[in-house]
């Protein structure tokens, strides 16, 4: 299967966040589906929707943006930086700059959630404590949840657990958040929350990838993103924003 | 592939295995020398492993001392004084006690109780992709998970092996005391040890606590860390673990009393 993306040429001068450039990534063990010459840039504030159906139809772009992934051929750059450019410690630094909602599994088992949410601030940060509480309950309020859950990840319902990685992953202004399937079995009330927050986050500058597998919501309008790119199967059919090319062919069955 | 093959793979791969343990040891030494790395969150998990390890583990530790001081020391007493050679009773208790059976019972109860929690609950977190999760978040798993835990364990063995010590010699005195055994006053006791106490005997307790300490938390969370994704590896990492830190225990152990008498 191969996968192709393409944008339009930035124009200099934009703060470049997160750059894919003739990537190649092959599915492996891992993921579904890989990346063959992919491009993909976005600048601080800029967005990207891709919509991919949830079933079995991962993808390494997430995992290369914040340098989990090796890609076989081209470079992530995140910040203007290629990952294997920077030291193990400048690797671990820059990704506590970037917020993340994982599919499965994503909470530490033998931390209370409101110690998951704090982990990555409290390791990266001096902020105090009580200033990381207060935001992680600003955001927490923000999303309809009355305070922090102080229970392990595995005795809190599902639901709050889905909240609470929204408030984790938009802690400290990450410049990049990347959001795999935030939205899914979520209610119209709470979505519009997320988008509201997440659009605020970024028109204070962070950039955005949102995965999602709901084609019923336009969400590139409301989350003002300038890339729209949807995976159906084998085959790619483009959003009214598109500005990137995306090539693909299965490479796994999905179905 | 022949026997001597067969031996000779053996040999290469165990090679392999102790300088990878070496490595990870010496850069977790290195790395927490480092104050940057000692976050909030690794002072948390540092904490959490000396309570788990150290301070969870003093009553069955004291209990052991208990015994073991009734035991040896007791009959140490008994039999010098019927010989008339009170004068030996210190120094027989300093090699006894202080230089090889106060650090290798209290490793064995390490590695038994704490040795085998590392590595399972390592490899259960590995599993369960927390390690992946905690790389994302830009958590180095070798800072996070295996500096505080090694470096904890070390500390603990130490604490505990003196606590062991002390403990020993107490409950052996008392013994005598209660027996009507002729132990004479606490005073004569307590300065019959500490005179027989030299510097290579401290240096011997140092090396047999931290060393084995440090090597039992680095095997133990390679082992946690080795698995790959399925839970039924959970326990055999979590007995390989025992096996090479008893190994490895046992090979300090020697070495180190060899180099205290040459």
């Amino acid at each position: 299967m191969k996968e192709r993306m393409e944008t339009e040429t930035m124009p200099m001068g934009r703060d470049r966040v997160v750059e894919l450039t003739g990537v190649t990534a092959p599915a492996g063990d891992r993921y579904a589906v890989g990346l063959a010459d992919a491009t993909l840039l976005l600048a601080r504030g800029e967005a990207a929707v891709v919509v991919v159906p949830r079933t079995g139809l991962s993808t390494p772009l997430t995992d290369l943006c914040c340098g989990l992934e090796v890609p076989e051929a081209g470079t992530v750059r995140f910040l203007g930086r290629s990952w294997d450019e920077r030291s193990n410690d400048q690797v671990v630094r820059d990704r506590g700059r970037i917020g993340r909602i994982w599919p499965d599994p994503a909470w530490i088992g033998n931390l209370d959630i409101d110690e998951n949410i704090l982990l990555s601030q409290q390791h990266h940060t001096r902020r105090a404590k009580t200033e990381l509480r207060e935001e992680a309950l600003t955001l927490a309020r923000a999303f309809g949840l009355d305070d922090l859950p102080h229970t392990r990840p595995a005795w809190t319902p599902e639901a709050i657990r889905r909240k609470a990685q929204w408030v984790r992953a938009l802690m400290g202004m990450p410049a990049l958040l990347l959001l795999e399937y935030p939205d899914d079995a979520v209610n119209e009330i709470d979505h519009t929350r997320l988008v509201e927050t997440v659009e605020r986050a970024r028109k204070r500058g962070t950039a955005v990838i949102w995965m999602t597998a709901r084609r019923d919501l336009d969400l590139a309008d409301r989350t003002g993103a300038v890339h729209q790119t949807e995976l159906t199967g084998p085959n790619l059919t483009w959003g009214p924003k598109q500005n990137t090319i995306l090539e693909a062919t299965k490479e796994k069955s999905c179905e | 592939m022949s026997f001597v093959g067969t031996i000779g793979e053996q040999t290469v791969n165990t090679f392999r295995r102790q300088r990878h343990v070496a490595a990870v040891a010496v850069t977790v030494v290195a790395a927490a020398c480092r104050m940057t790395y000692w976050s909030r969150p690794i002072r948390n998990v540092l904490a959490r492993q000396i309570l788990f390890t150290g301070l969870d583990a003093v009553r069955f530790v004291g209990i052991i001392a208990l015994l073991v001081g009734l035991s040896v020391v007791l009959q140490t007493q008994v039999w010098f004084s019927r010989f008339g050679q009170s004068s030996l009773i210190g120094p027989l208790l300093v090699a006894v006690i202080i230089r090889e059976a106060g650090p290798l019972l209290v490793n064995f109860l390490v590695i038994g109780r704490s040795g085998t929690a590392i590595s399972s609950e390592l490899s259960t977190m590995r599993v369960a992709g927390e390690i992946r999760l905690l790389d994302g978040m830009g958590l180095d798993p070798l800072i996070y998970l295996v500096m505080p835990r090694v470096i904890g364990v070390a500390v603990s063995v130490f604490c505990l092996t003196v606590l062991f010590i002390v403990l020993s010699f107490a409950s052996g005195y008392a013994g005598g005391l209660l027996l009507g055994l002729n132990v004479g006053a606490p005073s004569i006791f307590v300065q019959s040890v500490f005179s027989a106490i030299r510097l290579p005997d401290v240096l011997n307790v140092l090396a047999k606590t931290f060393i084995p300490g440090l090597l039992t938390g680095t095997i133990c969370c390679i082992e946690g860390l080795s698995v790959r994704g399925a839970m039924t590896e959970v326990p055999q990492a979590a007995t390989r673990g025992v096996i090479r830190s008893v190994a490895a225990m046992f090979t300090v152990s020697v070495l180190v009393s060899v180099l205290t008498y040459l």
